[in-house]
């Protein structure tokens, strides 16, 4: 166990800027995921914690040790890789082992190992078959045993379910979280699926053409999410963003925002609640109002007499997509298609006015020149 | 159903169009095969036939068993030269295999001139041996080559004197063959590190060992088909060697650089010997074959087991 720490690092191939200088804190125990999109540089920084890619500029430290200049096999950290990355010549057991041979650990010691891990792992009938006679999901479980046996000081996992069907995708997710649970280890784990990154990570790091955009708790991340960038990349579906101007009414500040009602186009006030007074200066303005689908629903007076956040109005129903649980309700808000989540019992038909409630408690606020949360 | 409409649609009275349709592709293999057929394996018959007759200048068809046989394995020349060609081959192969592999895996480590360098390397594999034969009789005569430019630079003493030694001749074989294929082989075994994911490299690295183990033990077992090819290509050129002699050596001094190709033409078109000529010329055939069937039996096996 250890904690990292990256500080300002950067990395560039020739004129090309991958890390545009990256700070990551971690402690003990934790678990971090890096998000982002193909081609952001995860993979990148994964190598250079591991240290199988050079730092252009920057330090990592690992228990308040520099290791800029440290060989891998020094650093005491495992890896998962994408491909697996398993040595086909060798039995399941040896690849498992393999690690554990070069540090000259006893075979006596050695087998009781990897003998540990593959039954972790339920892999421990299978431990003599070469990884070309092994299905994807037991060739992950191989990649897995092999980190695992080495009870290294952190792990590294790069998108280690990507290849994996959306079943077994999700039980080894679960895998991995119990695992984490277990070793209490430091793991870094990149992903691009942001459920995953939502289920497994203590702390999201979104990254976005080398840069962190934010570095929080899930929660954090999503309900707080820094810009657009991140709220548009983090929630299924994503978060709708409504025009919106901010206006000051019966002493009360809010947003207002057109929309189609009863077959009139007028807008709508919603007062956002006492603690986001702080957006005075912002009366007259334009701003992005960012609404999650489930906080935008049909109206329920009960719950409004109890969350002041609750803010009622009526709009013109476009589209209908029942999903069972919820039906995805799609609205027009100041110009943009909006979604709601609204229980299939309490729907209206297309083309029909129907009254909603929004959240505004947990509604964003965006400058839409910066993208920047306000 | 639209199968059925379009089947039905043809009209029956064009037979002759329809089945030169259905047999194009058999049509244009056929003359080819046919050549093949009579030109390769009908000569083999005949020659194999001609073997066990007493042909001299020319082929008789009278059967007389083994007594070419037996008496090519009397002769001194033939047994040199199934010597030579054991030595030869297996130094030939082992040198150019060891040496076209290091060079791939030099050339693997990201060298910044490694187009040129591969062009290099690759360069000898499109000469003739005919040529390579020559060039290295220059460069390895004693007067004319490596020798006399040591000695014209100073070094009086210097010898080397391989070519016009009887004992030592074979290895100018080596040599020569050596430079000629062993940026062929590097060809191969770059072509195949390539293609090694390099995760498997990183995955190694983090086990903790070291870039030789990680060849060793990790990258070239996987390369196990490309070393097969490598020895099948280089054991026919090696059985096959009979330009790179006449050129480089001439099967001199003496007859101790000869190769049982070369002992085959020698009696076949030289001496008037069919016979015997076709009597050596089997037996290569059948040293090509020891090699070759266990290795399709055992391919062909592999493939019906995995
Ligand atoms: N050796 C290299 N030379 C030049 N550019 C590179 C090199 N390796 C990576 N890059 C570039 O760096 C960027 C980040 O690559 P990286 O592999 O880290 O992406 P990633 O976030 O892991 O993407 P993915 O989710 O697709 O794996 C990419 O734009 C890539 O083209
Ligand atoms: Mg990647």
């Amino acid at each position: 166990m250890a904690s990292l720490s990256i500080q300002n690092v950067k990395k560039s191939y020739g004129a090309i800027e991958v890390l545009k200088g990256i700070d990551l804190d971690l402690e003990d125990g934790e678990f971090l995921v890096l998000l982002g999109p193909s081609g952001c540089g995860k993979s990148t920084l994964l190598n250079m914690i591991a240290g199988l890619d050079t730092i252009t500029d920057g330090e990592i430290l690992i228990d308040q040790n520099v290791v800029n200049d440290v060989h891998p096999k020094d650093r005491d950290i495992a890896m998962v890789f994408q491909s697996y990355a398993l040595y086909p010549n060798m039995s399941v057991a040896r690849n498992i082992g393999f690690g554990l041979e070069m540090r000259k650990v006893t075979k006596e010691d050695r087998e009781k190992r990897v003998d540990e891990a593959a039954r972790m792992l339920q892999i421990d009938h299978l431990s003599d078959r070469k990884p070309a006679q092994l299905s994807g999901g037991q060739r992950q479980r191989v990649a897995m045993g092999r980190a695992l046996v080495r009870d290294p000081e952190i792990f590294l996992f790069d998108e280690p379910l990507s290849n994996l069907d959306a079943k077994l995708r999700v039980e080894m997710r679960t895998e991995i979280k119990k695992l984490h649970q277990r070793l209490g280890t430091t793991m870094v784990y990149v992903t691009h699926d942001q459920i995953e990154a939502m289920t497994l990570a203590s702390r999201i790091a979104i990254l976005r053409e080398g840069e962190v955009q934010q570095f929080a708790s899930p929660q954090e991340v999503y309900e707080k999410p820094a810009n657009m960038y991140v709220a548009g990349f983090v929630g299924s579906p994503p978060m709708n963003f409504v025009p919106a101007a901010v206006v000051s009414e019966g002493g009360k500040l809010g947003v207002s925002i057109e929309r189609t009602a009863n077959g009139n186009r007028s807008s709508v006030f919603l007062a956002l609640p006492n603690d986001r007074q702080d957006i005075g200066d912002w009366v007259g303005r334009n701003v992005i109002l960012g609404i999650r689908p489930e906080t935008l629903t049909h109206r329920s007076d009960a719950e409004i007499s109890l969350n002041k956040g609750l803010q009622a109005f009526d709009c013109q129903v476009e589209v209908l997509e029942p999903t069972g649980a919820d039906t995805l309700t799609y609205i027009e808000l100041g110009g943009r298609e909006v979604i709601a989540r609204v229980n299939p019992y309490n729907t209206t038909e297309p083309g029909e006015t129907m009254a909603f409630m929004v959240d505004m408690g947990k509604a964003s606020l965006f400058d839409p020149k910066t993208e920047l949360r306000i | 159903m639209m199968s059925l409409m379009t089947q039905k649609t043809i009209p029956a009275k064009q037979p002759l169009s329809d089945w030169f349709r259905r047999n194009v592709a058999k049509l244009v293999v056929a003359p080819t095969f046919g050549l093949i057929i009579f030109f390769v394996y009908g000569f083999i018959a005949w020659t194999g036939y001609v073997s066990f007759t007493k042909s001299k200048m020319l082929p008789t068809y009278s059967f007389e068993g083994f007594y070419q046989y037996i008496r090519l394995w009397k002769m001194t020349p033939w047994n040199v030269a199934m010597e030579n060609l054991l030595v030869f081959g297996s130094l030939f192969i082992l040198i150019a295999i060891v040496l076209g592999c290091l060079l791939a895996i030099a050339l693997d480590q990201k060298v910044r001139a490694e187009g040129v360098l591969r062009t290099v390397y690759l360069y000898p594999m499109a000469i003739s041996f005919i040529i390579t034969g020559t060039a290295w009789k220059w460069i390895l005569n004693p007067g004319l080559g490596i020798q006399s430019l040591m000695q014209s630079w100073g070094w009086e003493s210097f010898a080397f004197d391989w070519l016009i030694n009887s004992e030592m001749a074979v290895y100018t074989l080596v040599i020569a063959a050596v430079w000629q294929s062993s940026g062929f082989v590097m060809a191969l075994f770059l072509a195949a590190l390539r293609g090694v994911d390099s995760e498997i490299i990183k995955a190694a690295y983090l086990d903790g060992a070291s870039l030789s183990r990680i060849y060793l033990v990790i990258i070239l077992p996987t390369l196990r088909p490309v070393f097969l090819s490598c020895f099948f290509i280089l054991t026919h050129m090696a059985v096959k060697s009979f330009d790179l002699v006449v050129a480089l050596t001439g099967g001199g001094p003496g007859y101790s650089t000869i190769m049982p190709a070369n002992f085959m033409y020698e009696m076949t078109f030289r001496r008037n010997q069919i016979g015997l000529g076709a009597a050596s010329a089997m037996m290569m055939l059948a040293t090509v074959m020891a090699i070759v069937i266990p290795y399709l039996y055992s391919e062909l096996r592999e493939k019906k087991n995995g």
